[in-house]
């Protein structure tokens, strides 16, 4: 076989101007798109095919401009200049193997595609003119113009091209529009020298004049018919409703008690009325006759489908307990990305995140991470600072539950006392507030002055929502419920085999003497380690009162993280972090339920 | 570090006019045509209002963002807790720290709020 070198094109431009919903149409992937900045925080690579030949495309993240004055854009440069091993020797978040096709095959790029923004041109073109300075081929699509529309202006984008000497294609990448053109454009591109471009001095306000002028001279004013105008100027008045003090603090609150009310309403519903009686009445019992046909009874029988049978409780608790809230919180949380509300929020938090050392932009690794730890930690890349993303991911592993954990807690708990849910959370709150000051103090850091772009205001679609929804939900049951379903089964080996009440009697001091827990409740000590929301839920099978349960839910919210999570930060951070981590959680999780014991039996005293 | 926390409550008490840190009328800048000239900085700018940069610090992604010499820049609003100011340039929202904020320097004149 012969090893012919496939070209490489770099997708690439400033942030949040859609280079990853390009990347998306041109691979077929799913690589995750929302409306902030910084959303593409890996380099994602795909095969894509231009018009019969296969190239290598790599989703660049966002750059504002090419002065290296962040990690991302420093990256950015070495990518340009092809020096792909020094990339992969400096970052610690690649996986070593990532580049290492790259290096056997060409050694600088054979083209660059570079998106435009249409509605902030002048910035665009700034990038875009360091990016031709490096000589490589160019195409140019400027992308976003349906909104330069609505604002009565349109840009001539054969007098750009002429201006640039490459060629300009407009695009609206999120309706399909401009992606043929651009295919067709691009295919020409791989099969050319770099052209002629003016040629630039690499002086920063020299290259400013000039996109200048290019911006302004390529700009003619279009009146835009009412109704876009219309819808302009109504977008725009909401994104500046929503971001001021008066009434942007009011409307967060009615917002995110609305979110919080509909995953949890919804969550609820779908588990009540589709997913329990599927379950329980439909698959299951399908499962266990056939099983019970097969496997004589026995310690076999037991772990598939006994007490812990990975195939019942293993099936229960992933599809009915966690997956109604997998889709109520994604279906808010996509609906939040989408609309690019999460920047304004942070901009309305950033004042009293500076108290705790970060800025508003931590708001988005911080509600992600009620989704999963995982994606959450890897998207602190974004943040400006080392201290900024070791106190983000402490925080997220503490005290923030992940979507699982949340179901898990709201069976638990809402089953009891709606009241036990809030008393929870504002536990989990406080200690996040408690965690930022104390960590405000310990990690050494200078902290940045806030800039934040604000994403204009849009409203989200209804069939990019739902292909998001589908992948989260096909990595939920692939990430989530597989090894979910082998957690139990291993903890129904442990169970069966009586190594488990082993252990349990070991740790008696500790579950029943300091946490007045029933011993059984070593099990989800132990299962937590594997799965976060196995820390609560065999918590439901027992007997408890209502102190207990909620003692093991306080417990099981700052325990330790999951195997996902510990091997995410050894890979972002270092063996170490990790290591101080567990120790962090696991012994503030049993102090903090020991306490809160003591506290609810004088309450219960009191009361009494 | 709790000396710190009072130093920025202070500030906070004196947030009638939106002051940033160290700006007092009178201040020597620079105007776009490189005369020196009476400038105000942009936390001086009331809510509404608009007025043409003078001079960015060197601070990364300013330029970038829209925020250069020239560029018409309208004052939105001032986030509660000592948080951001939230301005627009070039049809684009941006979240500024009040510390950055009193860093940029206008023209003197008054910019009329058509654009």
């Amino acid at each position: 076989m012969t090893k012919e070198a496939k070209p490489l094109v770099l997708l690439m431009g400033p942030p949040n101007v859609g280079k990853s919903v390009l990347f998306n149409n041109f691979t077929g992937m799913s690589v995750s798109c929302a409306n902030y900045p910084g959303t593409t925080v890996e380099y994602a690579f795909g095969k894509a095919d231009i018009e019969g030949t296969e190239i290598t495309l790599i989703d660049v993240p966002g750059t504002y401009t090419l002065d290296a004055e962040n990690e991302a854009e420093k990256i950015a440069v070495e990518m340009l200049s092809g020096n792909y091993e020094k990339i992969s020797a400096s970052s610690c978040h690649q996986p070593k193997g990532q580049f290492a096709g790259l290096e056997a095959t060409s050694q600088k790029p054979t083209a660059v595609l570079c998106v435009l923004d249409a509605s902030n041109l002048g910035s665009s073109l700034y990038l875009l003119l360091q990016v031709m300075e490096f000589g490589l081929p160019v195409v140019a699509a400027l992308n976003r113009t349906d909104l330069i529309q609505e604002r009565g202006k349109m840009i001539d984008t054969a007098l750009l091209s002429e201006q640039l000497g490459i060629p300009v294609i407009a695009t609206v990448a999120v309706k399909n529009q401009g992606l043929e053109e651009l295919t067709h454009t691009l295919a020409k591109a791989l099969n050319r020298q770099p052209g002629k471009h003016p040629v630039t001095e690499p002086d920063d306000s020299k290259r400013w004049l000039q996109a200048e002028e290019l911006a302004c001279a390529t700009t003619r004013e279009e009146p835009a018919c009412e109704k876009s105008q219309r819808s302009y100027s109504a977008r725009k008045k909401w994104g500046l409703l929503l971001v001021k003090p008066w009434p942007g603090i009011p409307l967060a609150i009615l917002i995110l008690s609305f979110l919080f009310l509909f995953v949890i309403g919804v969550g609820m519903g779908l588990r009540q009325f589709l997913l329990l009686p599927l379950f329980r009445e439909l698959i299951i019992p399908q499962i266990v006759i056939f099983i019970q046909a097969l496997v004589p009874p026995g310690v076999v029988q037991n772990i598939i489908i006994g007490e812990y049978g990975f195939l019942v409780k293993g099936l229960e608790w992933p599809f009915t307990l966690v997956l109604p809230y997998v889709i109520s919180f994604y279906t808010a949380l996509t609906i939040l990305e989408d609309s690019g509300y999460m920047s304004r929020l942070g901009a309305l938090l950033d004042g009293l995140l500076n108290r705790v050392g970060l800025h508003g932009s931590s708001v988005i690794p911080l509600l992600l991470g009620y989704g999963c730890a995982v994606p959450a930690i890897l998207s602190t890349r974004a943040l400006n600072s080392r201290k900024e993303r070791l106190t983000v991911s402490t925080m997220i592993c503490l005290a923030i539950p992940c979507v699982a954990q949340t179901g898990a807690f709201i069976s638990l708990l809402a089953e009891r006392s709606i009241l036990l849910v809030l008393l929870l959370f504002a536990l989990s709150f406080m200690m996040l507030a408690g965690a930022g000051l104390v960590l405000d103090r310990l990690v050494k850091g200078s902290q940045l002055q806030t800039v934040m772009e604000l994403p204009a205001l849009l409203a989200p679609r209804g069939d990019v929502l739902a292909k998001k929804l589908w992948v989260r939900l096909k990595n939920f049951v692939t990430d989530g419920a597989l090894p979910m379903v082998g957690a139990v089964g291993v903890a129904a080996l442990l169970y069966e085999t009586g190594i488990m009440e082993a252990l349990g009697i070991r740790l008696r001091f500790l579950v029943t003497g300091w946490l007045g827990l029933p011993q059984e409740a070593t099990v989800p000590l132990i299962l937590g380690v594997l799965r976060r929301e196995l820390t609560v839920l065999p918590l439901l099978e027992m007997e408890l009162t209502m102190l207990q349960l909620f003692v093991g839910a306080s417990v099981a919210l700052f325990y330790v993280p999951c195997i996902a999570i510990i091997g995410t930060l050894i890979k972002e951070f270092s063996i170490y972090f990790s290591l101080g981590m567990l120790l962090l959680t696991s012994s503030l999780a049993f102090l903090a339920g020991g306490i809160i014991l003591r506290i609810g039996q004088m309450v219960l005293a009191l009361v009494t | 570090m709790r000396f710190m926390w009072k130093k920025r409550r202070k500030q906070g008490q004196g947030n009638g006019q939106g002051n940033g840190q160290g700006n007092g009328n009178g201040k020597l800048g620079y105007c776009c045509k490189g005369k020196p000239c009476v400038a105000k900085t942009l936390m001086q700018l009331a809510d509404g209002d608009m007025g043409v940069i003078a001079a960015v610090p060197p601070a990364p992604h300013l330029a970038a963002l829209g925020l250069r010499p020239g560029k018409k820049i309208l004052m939105h609003a001032r986030e509660k807790f000592q948080g951001p100011v939230i301005v627009e340039v070039e049809g684009r929202s941006i979240a500024l720290g009040r510390g950055l904020g009193s860093k940029i320097m206008l023209e003197a004149q008054e910019a009329s709020i058509n654009d």
